[in-house]
């Protein structure tokens, strides 16, 4: 599943830590993992801590099983999709963050609603 | 950047339409169905396969390709073929780079043809997708066209109220043309009342909201305008052909807007024409979403009110019934469908007067790249 590009992306996920890649030149975040910068095409780049949340931007309804479709709110153009577990359906533009959810050979992401770190009970 | 058009709008034109039946087991090889398309297609324009100097198609890995086509039909040597590589978003693109080649003097009579057996031998969704962005995406079980398209829809209903309704008077009216259109492989009429009481298959998307898997070909012979003068029908000229690329849809700052948006100017400017001067558009619509967005993006209305302006139906849009309705042979029926409406052959479905039709591709979401044709009566 995962590729040379994304690779490392992954194990960080696996070790519940949300990275990004930061442009080590100018700064700009993003997702997915490729080599180059698309604002400056720097090559230069490291990974990047950032927090994981987000807003929820849309969600679809499969057999009964949800999937959101979130925006990083640190920045606007990472698009990323996840789990929903919750028994209510999502809101729209609602702040949710990530839970790790553990398979037996990769960790993926749930979301879940609100801003765990307000309630002082840490990312996960 | 404006750039100098050099002599490429009504220098070609579609002078031959061919299709094979459409059905949900063809019972023969891709290869036959080309064949027997681009046979239809050559016979449409009084041409012969010792006409054809150039083949073009688009693939998926799915289909067969020009240098198996050629020598199966006994072609000399074709001067120019183009077998390019991709779906829904190019297939508008095959069209225009066969015209790019006949107005150069590569070659005067370009086959561009699709042929799959899209329910029977290969169905979407079924390989393996070859983008690097699926591996954020299946894990959660996102993985069909339709869920992604329903993702978008639901994100275009939830900023500018599109309703459910909206999708249902496009699925509505699109019925209503295939009811006249005798190769439709869907012919009962609908109503709102039963779109609304469909299926959910992707929620927001229902049953009626999709198109349908179908087998079966559909070829189009592109010559010199001038040549295409002395042939059987009158010349439907290509007077504009634009494509290119959008943004990764993870990268998408506004999920509501697709490459369309940036390919319409371009494709106007080709043509020296505008929304308004458009009287039939046959629009990409694997699921109804796709051609409400389009109809924003394209210019017929403003943005976030393509719901309400593709219920209204003031334009007549998938005049063959669309995907949802007469089959999906991946855009070129919608191309085809243009050039039956400015020849004005299109029987009890006809848009009186058409003189320019407006046809596209899957406008960027699944693939993040999208193709489109204007076409205008000789």
């Amino acid at each position: 599943m995962a590729d040379r590009d994304s690779a490392q992306w992954w194990e960080a996920l696996r070790r519940h830590e949300f990275v990004v890649q930061g442009c080590a030149d100018c700064g700009r975040l993003r997702f997915p993992s490729r080599a180059y910068c698309a604002g400056c095409r720097s090559r230069s780049w490291r990974w990047q801590a950032v927090e994981p949340l987000a807003r929820i931007e849309s969600w679809i309804v499969t057999r009964g099983h949800t999937v959101v479709m979130v925006r990083l709110e640190a920045a606007a153009d990472c698009v990323l999709y996840g789990h929903w577990r919750q028994p209510r359906a999502p809101r729209p533009g609602e702040q949710v963050h990530v839970a790790y959810e553990d398979a037996d050979d990769v960790t993926v992401i749930e979301w879940r609603p609100g801003n765990t770190l307000a309630g002082g009970r840490g990312w996960n | 950047m404006t750039k100098r058009l050099l002599g490429f709008r009504d220098r070609t034109a579609v002078a031959g339409v061919g299709y094979t039946a459409f059905s949900k087991n063809s019972g023969v090889s891709t290869l036959t169905l080309a064949c027997e398309a681009v046979l239809a297609a050559l016979a449409d324009a009084g041409l012969t396969a010792d006409d054809v100097d150039g083949l073009a198609t688009h693939r998926v890995g799915d289909s067969a390709a020009p240098s198996l086509v050629g020598p199966a039909l006994g072609l000399r040597a074709p001067a120019w073929y183009l077998d390019q590589f991709g779906g829904g978003s190019v297939s508008h693109s095959v069209l225009g780079q066969a015209a790019l080649a006949v107005a150069a003097g590569l070659a005067e009579t370009v086959v561009c043809y699709r042929a799959i057996n899209a329910r029977s031998e290969f169905r979407m969704g079924q390989a393996p997708n070859p983008s690097p962005e699926a591996q954020y995406q299946v894990p959660y079980g996102y993985a069909a066209p339709v869920q992604m398209y329903a993702m978008y829809a639901r994100a275009h209903m939830l900023k500018y109220g599109t309703k459910a309704e909206h999708f249902g008077e496009l699925a509505v009216a699109q019925r209503a043309y295939a009811v006249k259109n005798p190769r439709a492989m869907m012919r009962t009429p609908i109503t709102l009342d039963d779109y609304l009481a469909s299926r959910w298959i992707a929620e927001p998307l229902r049953l009626f909201d999709c198109c349908l898997e179908t087998d079966g070909a559909c070829a189009l012979v592109v010559t010199t305008a001038e040549r295409a003068r002395d042939l059987r029908h009158p010349a439907v000229l290509i007077s504009a052909a634009a494509w290119g690329g959008g943004e990764s849809p993870l990268s998408s700052t506004d999920v509501t807007t697709t490459a369309a948006a940036e390919l319409a100017p371009r494709l106007y400017a080709q043509a020296g024409l505008g929304p308004a001067d458009i009287d039939v558009a046959e629009l990409y619509d694997c699921f109804t979403y796709s051609v409400i967005v389009q109809l924003e993006d394209y210019g017929f209305c403003a943005k976030g009110d393509g719901g309400p302006f593709a219920a209204a139906g003031t334009l007549p849009v998938n005049t063959h019934g669309g995907f949802l309705s007469e089959g999906y042979v991946h855009g070129i029926n919608h191309i085809a469908e243009a050039v039956s409406q400015l020849r004005g052959t299109a029987a009890d479905r006809q848009v009186p007067g058409a003189q320019v039709a407006l046809s596209t591709a899957q406008p960027g979401y699944v693939l993040p790249a999208t193709s489109a044709l204007i076409l205008r009566r000789s």
